[in-house]
């Protein structure tokens, strides 16, 4: 009884107007300091040969290469293409092939560690280390300044080969501890309900309203049963058993929060607008290629829209986003071919009207131009997205897009799986430091001085160490990627 | 069929002759008749808190509630490892997954309490009077608990249709909120098994009701129904032969004749979940092509269970699987396979025979085509969408028919898939040398010629498994042969024992490493003693009766 009084109470308390009381405190000088955001988007696979840009430089001494070219010349300013960074010192000191590709690239990409090695010394059988988008999510800066902390999206179907790996390593990037992987939310339709349940009804009158507060009373009585079931079953189980039962209990917590309305009543909602045809996305199927019933393009489309309603609510910061699941085997027969001749004239239709290939299988055939095409149709949908960040002012003359860095990147360089020489690209997060509209070529880096520069020199974050590297090098700051 | 004897004949002799040194181990005591001694020491694996998926999970609504509904879809969160999607290390829960849970149990209450005849199966009396509400709570409990409520149990959920009463609910709403509970309840989502204390790491005997939840998702998906709870009740369960009559009432008797509508049975369910990942019936592709569209796809890949299920609704010996003579076909299949028109759709066939959609069984002694290999689905799965590829092939084929998945390449290597793809120009036979080549680098060719060899053998199959003399560009086709290799398969001493890996992995939910050698090599002994036929059935009959199915041990 006394625990519902004070979270009824704390409901009431956190009934706060837009922005203005969630805004953190400006960690740099700005000169309009807004909401942070970080929205890391993962394409699997690697890219093709003509993602990366033929010239280096900065300004008109780069262009866009063919993959790139939906990015247009609108958000070529906002763009910075990385290239040579790699991933593969989380595993080898010299050697950046290695298998299971897949699952060991995919699992380290937010990560920057061998999971296998984590879970040999764990003795469990699905183990990784923290990515840094939970890094960030559990740290002061953002915990608890959003109604979500972070987000997990994806687009995947999940029927790919996890490559002998536990298929988290390829199906989650974001991992809340060694043990947590974060799953993705695949249903457009389950997104906009999760947004809706924390973003609390747009007039705030309606929260006190005894139909709302009996339905709460009834899901916490519904709650409380559940909950001491199952702590009465832990007293009874082994060390073993009780991480994955405390695991259980964490997770029927976080939904009594919602569910009893005490983590609602931020009002948001009225911020909130049911996108065009979000349920007509049916993904129960578990689609290889577009059916009837499951229309790829159309799913992109819902979830760059959600995405852009969570970071214009403000509902949360850190959005992870999976294109598809790594080694994902997804026909694209919804997409023509285009023909691409090399990195820099672009791309056009093939006249055939011939349809791409699956995906992994494409990735493997180096000729024909089916892979390229793949990699620019999600580089496409990446773009879009990104558009519609830009489009939204939040300040004058700043968008959500400059508030937010977009990190768009694989977990292996192409065709040869490979864990040098990744495909990076960041876009927008010039008001938070990032100097934009370059291409930086590097001499071979590990892709964690990206994320460590990004921790401490674009979030502020104060973060000592992240990832591994078998070769000892401590991470490092990438100066190039600021604005000086 | 004539068989060519190519120059991969030594090599295949060669692979069927190597130790078993890589993944499963082959049982040394192959073929004994001594069965193992049951005082033999085993030690359990650890078999943690076990989360249904989403098969079990709608399999269990379904047949505990009566429900229609199928809350569970392919995007809430799974988990593989050792190819099977219910392994119980994998399948943790987050927030998500518990939000769907809750939405979901709300949901099925609803169903459940709108529907007079749903309703019916737990409450028989008036729930205006109080032992009325213990009852049907009881009733519900062992259902979804697949055991009895304990006092604590039963309270915490009384508690909660007392307080629906106490917020204005009628009777049925309060119940209605109590079997929310009850279906978002941790007992409910999880099988949970217990020691005798909690620090406790001895090995012991399950529960019956722990038993007869490990054998209905085994065989069922899904949980007990209530004669398997009746005899858990009752300790039957706990005899061996108890246990053995609720292993042969489950599948559903053997030899039952024409199996081509199985389907409905819930043994179907273990052949959809164990076989269609096991035998990649979920994985195999469609194609643009015509000849291969989405129906044509299902169609094959449906076959692939028919051919398994075949093997299990019988004694047949498991070392036919890769040789039996037999297909079963839809309308869509003939056509695929250049068969005449069978008997089965009628004679003469009606006009619309191509749209049957029921399976029938086929034999066609005449044609190439026998054995698992030889299906379509198979011979799909394990190709690239516009070329066949051997080593695809044969690594599937070394790897889920031997166990004998080949170490991943060292280190930095030309990839063959990468230099030799169909690319312009590069004809079928070209492959085949860049094969040959990639094999003469050292590096490469102690593993490709462990499993090259299978997929060269079967090059007659084009990618949609159509028979083929010639490669498009009118190349001959050189290879070993169907039959020859599908025998060399059946003989191969680790063929038999890689089906008693994946089926025990299975069976536990947990991925049989080496370190459970000792708990795989008695039941593959038993198996293979030679006075029964080595059927399926047989060894399911086997993993049940043994000590690694029957008992577990705490973590400590």
């Amino acid at each position: 009884m006394k625990r519902r009084t004070v979270l009824r109470a704390a409901g009431v308390a956190l009934t706060l107007p837009f922005f203005e009381s969630l805004v953190p405190r400006p960690l740099r000088a700005q000169a309009v300091a807004g909401p942070r955001r970080f929205l890391p988007i993962y394409l699997p696979n690697g890219a093709h040969e003509f993602w990366r840009p033929p010239s280096a430089g900065r300004g008109d001494a780069w262009q866009l290469s063919s993959i790139l070219e939906p990015f247009g010349a609108a958000l070529k300013p906002k763009l910075t293409v990385v290239s040579n960074l790699e991933n593969a010192s989380v595993f080898s000191a010299d050697a950046v092939y290695l298998e299971n590709s897949h699952g060991r690239l995919g699992g380290a990409w937010l990560t920057c560690v061998d999971a296998k090695a984590v879970r040999a010394a764990l003795g469990l059988e699905e183990a990784n280390g923290v990515s840094v988008d939970q890094v960030m999510a559990a740290h002061a800066a953002f915990k608890g300044i959003s109604p979500l902390d972070s987000l997990q999206l994806g687009l995947s179907t999940p029927l790919g080969n996890c490559d002998a790996e536990p298929c988290s390593s390829s199906r989650s990037v974001s991992w809340a501890s060694a043990t947590q992987p974060l799953y993705k939310v695949v249903d457009p339709l389950e997104v906009f309900n999760q947004l809706v349940s924390v973003a609390g009804p747009a007039d705030a009158t309606s929260t006190s309203g005894i139909e709302a507060q009996k339905r709460y009373a009834r899901n916490q009585s519904v709650l409380d049963a559940v909950l001491e079931n199952a702590q009465r079953i832990r007293k009874r189980l082994g060390s073993g058993d009780r991480p994955r039962m405390d695991e259980f209990l964490d997770s029927v917590r976080a939904v009594e929060r919602k569910a009893t309305g005490v983590s609602n009543g931020m009002g948001r909602a009225g911020c909130l607008a049911m996108p065009q045809d979000l349920g007509s996305v049916d993904v129960s199927g578990a689609p290889r290629q577009n059916t009837e019933a499951y229309d790829k393009g159309a799913h992109a489309d819902a979830m760059n829209e959600l995405i852009a309603l969570a970071f214009q609510c403000d509902l949360t910061r850190i959005i992870s986003l999976m294109l598809e699941d790594e080694r994902s085997e997804f026909t694209y027969d919804h997409v023509k071919l285009r023909t691409f001749t090399d990195a820099q004239t672009g791309s056009v239709e093939k006249d055939s009207g011939a349809t791409c290939s699956e995906y992994h299988a494409a990735q493997h055939e180096a000729a024909g131009d089916d892979f390229a095409t793949i990699t620019w149709w999600n580089v496409g949908k990446v773009a879009e997205l990104c558009q519609s960040l830009d489009a939204i002012e939040e300040s004058p003359g700043v968008s959500v897009l400059d508030n937010t860095v977009v990190f768009l990147g694989a977990c292996m360089h192409g065709s040869n799986h490979n864990g040098d020489q990744l495909p990076v690209a960041l876009v927008g997060g010039g008001n938070l430091g990032l100097a934009g509209d370059q291409h930086v070529v590097l001499e071979a880096r590990p892709l964690r001085d990206l994320y460590f520069t990004l921790l401490n020199d674009v979030f502020g974050l104060g973060i000592d160490d992240f990832g591994q590297n078998v070769k000892g090098a401590p991470p490092a700051k990438l100066a190039e990627l600021l604005k000086t | 069929m004539a068989i060519e004897l190519g120059r991969w004949s030594r090599a295949l002799a060669l692979a069927g002759a190597l130790p078993a040194t890589l993944g499963c181990a082959a049982s040394s005591g192959a073929g004994s008749e001594q069965a193992p001694a049951d005082s033999a020491p085993v030690v359990p694996v650890l078999t943690g808190m076990h989360r249904l998926n989403s098969t079990e999970y709608n399999a269990t609504v379904r047949d505990t509630l009566g429900t229609r509904l199928q809350p569970a879809s392919s995007s809430w969160r799974g988990g593989e490892l050792g190819g099977f999607d219910n392994i119980a290390s994998q399948l943790g829960v987050d927030e998500a997954q518990y939000d769907r849970y809750f939405r979901a149990a709300q949901a099925l209450a609803t169903d459940v309490m709108a529907s007079d005849s749903l309703r019916a199966a737990f409450i028989d009396c008036d729930l205006a009077h109080a032992p009325c509400v213990e009852a049907s709570l009881r009733r519900v409990g062992r259902r979804l608990f697949r055991r009895p409520l304990e006092p604590d149990e039963l309270e915490s959920y009384r508690r909660v249709y007392d307080a629906a009463l106490a917020l204005g609910d009628d009777a049925t709403s309060a119940f209605q909120l109590t079997l929310v509970a009850v279906l978002s309840s941790v007992q409910f989502l999880y099988r949970i098994e217990l020691d005798p204390l909690p620090e406790a790491a001895e090995t012991h005997s399950l529960s019956s009701y722990e038993l007869a939840s490990r054998l209905s998702y085994f065989l069922w998906s899904s949980a007990p129904d209530e004669a398997l709870l009746d005899a858990a009740a009752d300790g039957s369960l706990l005899q061996d032969d108890g246990l053995a009559a609720a292993v042969e009432r489950m599948l559903g008797p053997a030899d039952v004749g024409d199996i081509g509508a199985a389907g409905d049975a819930k043994a179907w369910r273990f052949v959809e979940s164990f076989a269609g990942q096991w035998l990649g019936e979920r994985q195999v592709p469609s194609h643009a092509s015509p000849a291969w569209s989405a129906r044509e796809a299902r169609a094959a890949a449906q076959e692939m269970l028919y051919y398994f299920n075949d093997f299990l609704q019988s004694e047949r010996s498991w070392l036919e699987f890769p040789t039996a003579d037999f297909n079963y076909v839809n309308g869509e299949l003939p056509f695929l396979y250049d068969m005449p028109v069978p008997d089965v759709f009628g004679s003469p066939p009606p006009d619309d025979w191509t749209s049957t959609e029921q399976f029938r069984r086929v034999q066609d002694a005449q044609d190439q085509r026998a054995g698992f290999f030889g299906l379509a689905g198979f011979l799909a799965l394990t190709s690239f969408d516009r070329r066949t590829s051997p080593s695809k092939r044969g690594k599937w084929i070394a790897g889920n028919m031997l166990c004998a998945e080949p170490p991943p390449p060292a280190q930095v290597l030309p990839s063959l898939e990468t230099e030799a793809s169909n690319a312009p120009g590069l004809s079928p036979l070209a492959v085949r040398q860049r094969l040959e080549e990639h094999r003469k680098n050292p590096a490469c060719a102690s593993c490709h010629a462990l499993f090259d060899p299978y997929g060269l053998a079967i090059e007659h199959f084009d990618p949609i498994g159509r028979y083929r003399d010639n490669y498009d560009d009118g190349s001959p086709i050189d290879a070993v042969g169907l039959a020859e290799i599908s025998q060399q398969v059946a003989e191969d001493p680790r063929f038999a024992p890689c089906l008693a890996h994946k089926l025990l992995t299975y069976a536990l939910g947990h991925v049989v490493s080496d370190a459970d050698e000792q708990l795989l090599a008695p039941i593959v002994d038993t198996w293979l003693a030679p006075d029964q036929a080595p059927s399926l059935r047989r060894l399911i009959r086997t993993i049940v009766a043994s000590k690694a199915f029957r008992y577990r041990r705490g973590a400590r």
